[in-house]
């Protein structure tokens, strides 16, 4: 399907759905793990991936890597996922097997960027785009987990970006902002530079995220694993958060429980470890179908002594669509 | 799934290692794969679909000091230098020539297969990769009936330089084989152990460099201890194929060097701080085939260096041919390795040392 195929078929999905009154948002679920130091197994927040809606989802892509700590901490050494095993059960299957299968295992999709670009961003690519009506905006919280030095006073740049498609004229469209920050509280990105301020409907169909390094390190290359947003659409669609994370905060981390690691949505590219769920016998179109109040149950299980005593958590993150009629 | 064309496609990986070491300064050099290494040298033919090339048995990925004319021959072992220098001239059966002439190898347009890399510094390491893997999911699923087992071996890696830290003692190699169909309804599950991984060095390692890899002068036996082989034993421990046909989507490697990584870093100069390499590109890749069921030949010719199986992820540049090369029983390749001559302005001569393998699959009636 070359790219004229492609653009015809997302516009007319998404022509479709309008007619039909079908809204199609993506919906991501995440939870972060302490991972035990003893061995043991971890099995995160109670019902951190489950459908609480009342409509159909489909998960498409599961991410994880270790999640940024504080400023005194940092990431403990990006490298030990390579160690960290993971297990799901569904139904009564274990999957991939009963045994945990260490996280680079999980790894089936390429998302590495260039050198000088990885570190900083996550790009994502929605399952399904969604429309963004006219006089729509998006509403985007953003959060640092820790706060850039203060002696002399620096920032971090967020910048998050929506790319996509107008819906009679084709032509492209980028609605984007970023935001200097300077600590560690919530902010919210300006919804009017979100705004779909033409005449017609605009197809989304992917989005950017940019953690900058701080204004004043002279190594320019942005960590996007400090970052953290939430996301909902203004206006039309289903209005609710795009991102549902733990119930509770169990790894007493987290200012924001319900904003999602940022590095977390690179599954087109990024630094996390992403894994495309397969076709299923009776689906060839693949991803996890979860009916209201389905779900999966996670297990973690590392080595023991992994982090010689530091603290290491698990961010993992279960990202699709919600099929709204 | 049914297997409706009668044929059983089962995955094939034919290589060849060669190395230029020029010794004086007249430009060009060009040496010649052995065209032996390329021939479907078994009844079925054989279709590769991609090119994988990669430098072989570097330790680092780039030369680590001053932009300045190295000093010696140990500032070479930067696999940049074969990867960027080095051009590449390749002939299929029944066709004209792949390119007029000598291509350089970042020209042979590869697909997007790297691991995510790290920020290099001192705090943060120099490490090859995140996630140090090496994937190929096949061409077309490999269907293993009822009772079938495969075999894979993955042999130790040669440290070079010998760098003189202790042996890393918590390396691991995780052999993975995957399924098809996702749950519900399915297995969709991996075949898969985690292993202890051993390494050798040049005294104890026998491996030479026709076999993939360099200056193994030992005699050690242990290339492919027991403990690195997903064996039968495993394979029929794990049951995966007791219930029936089992489609098989594709194989994976992670090799968990971390703390090799680090005893590099360790060793202070020249050594340390310098960006390094996947060991997959020092890593052979033993004996792998069914047993009951298949040809039962071997997939690829032994000692296979890892990174050059790393068709969907891995440290390799593949190319993805446009028309996939169907190889005839007795056909082969010719292919030719051009690189420049000459020292440099301290006397030192590089080395230039390319891998190449096509990867697909032969089609055997069942």
């Amino acid at each position: 399907m070359n790219h004229d195929e492609k653009l015809d078929r997302i516009i007319q999905t998404a022509t479709d759905n309008i007619e039909q009154g079908v809204i199609s948002e993506p919906r991501i679920f995440f939870d972060e793990i302490t991972i035990p130091e003893d061995g043991t197994i971890a099995f995160g927040s109670p019902d951190a991936f489950k459908n609480g809606e009342p409509y159909p989802i489909r998960i498409r892509w599961m991410t994880c890597g270790l999640r940024y700590l504080d400023a005194a901490a940092g990431v403990p050494d990006e490298r030990l996922i390579q160690r960290v095993g993971l297990r799901f059960t569904f139904h009564g299957q274990d999957y991939m097997r009963r045994e945990f299968v260490r996280a680079p295992v999980w790894h089936d999709k390429p998302v590495a960027g260039g050198t000088p670009l990885t570190n900083g961003q996550s790009s994502f690519v929605f399952d399904r785009p969604f429309v963004l009506s006219a006089r729509d905006s998006m509403r985007v919280k953003v959060q640092l987990d820790a706060a850039p030095g203060s002696s002399p006073p620096a920032t971090r740049t967020f910048a998050v970006g929506f790319t996509g498609y107008g819906l009679d004229s084709r032509r492209p469209y980028f609605l984007a902002d970023e935001l200097d920050i300077a600590d560690a509280a919530q902010h919210e990105l300006n919804t009017s530079m979100f705004r779909n301020d033409g005449d017609e409907p605009i197809v989304v169909t992917e989005m950017g995220i940019y953690v900058s390094a701080e204004s004043l390190n002279s190594n320019p290359t942005g960590d996007i694993r400090i970052g953290r947003l939430q996301i909902n659409q203004l206006g039309n669609g289903t209005g609710a958060e795009w991102v549902q994370g733990p119930t509770v905060d169990a790894t007493g981390l987290n200012a924001g429980p319900d904003l999602i690691p940022a590095f977390l949505l690179g599954t087109q590219s990024g630094r996390a470890v992403v894994h495309k769920w397969p076709p299923m016998n009776d689906d060839p179109a693949g991803g996890l179908y979860w009916e209201p109040g389905e779900g999966i149950q996670l297990e973690v299980q590392a080595p023991a002594s992994l982090t010689g005593g530091d603290a290491a958590v698990l961010a993992i993150a279960m990202i699709g669509s919600i099929v709204v009629s | 799934m049914i297997i409706n064309d009668e044929l059983i496609y089962e995955p094939r990986a034919l290589w060849d290692v060669q190395e230029g070491i020029p010794t004086t300064d007249d430009g060009e050099r060009v040496i010649t794969f052995d065209r032996e290494n390329f021939r479907n040298g078994t009844r079925n033919p054989i279709t590769l679909t991609k090119l994988l090339l990669s430098p072989v048995g570097y330790t680092f990925k780039s030369f680590g000091g001053v932009n300045a004319n190295p000093v010696t021959l140990g500032d070479w072992d930067a696999c940049a230098t074969a990867i960027q220098k080095c051009k590449l001239f390749l002939k299929a059966p029944q066709r004209q020539a792949y390119t007029r002439r000598p291509r350089r190898i970042p020209l042979w347009n590869g697909a997007p297969t790297a691991d995510i890399s790290m920020v290099n510094d001192a705090t943060l390491g120099y490490s090859a990769g995140l996630l140090n893997t090496v994937k190929w999911d096949f061409d077309k699923p490999l269907v293993i009936p009822k009772g079938g087992i495969a075999e894979m071996a993955v042999g130790c890696p040669l440290y070079a330089p010998a760098f003189g830290g202790p042996t890393p003692s918590r390396q691991t190699v995780t052999i993975s084989f995957f399924e098809a169909f996702g749950l519900p309804g399915g297995n969709a599950r991996t075949h898969e152990t985690t292993l202890g991984f051993y390494s050798g060095t040049a005294a104890t390692h026998p491996l030479s460099m026709a076999d993939g890899l360099q200056s193994g002068t030992g005699t050690d036996a242990d290339i492919y201890p027991p403990n690195q082989i997903l064996t039968r034993d495993i394979w029929r421990a794990q049951q995966s194929t007791q219930v029936g046909s089992t489609r098989v989507t594709g194989l994976s490697v992670s090799i968990d060097q971390l703390q090799y990584e680090d005893e590099i870093q360790t060793a202070g100069a020249p050594y340390a701080g310098v960006p390094m390499t996947n060991l997959a590109a020092r890593t052979p890749v033993g004996t792998t085939r069914l047993f009951g069921c298949g040809s039962g030949q071997e997939w690829w010719r032994e000692n296979i260096p890892l990174a050059l199986l790393g068709a969907t992820l891995g440290p390799a540049l593949v190319f993805a041919l446009k028309r996939p090369i169907t190889l005839h029983p007795g056909d082969t390749l010719d292919a030719e390795l051009t690189f420049p001559g000459g020292p440099d302005s301290n006397a030192v001569f590089p080395h230039y040392k390319v891998g190449m393998s096509f990867t697909g699959y032969a089609a055997i009636e069942g």
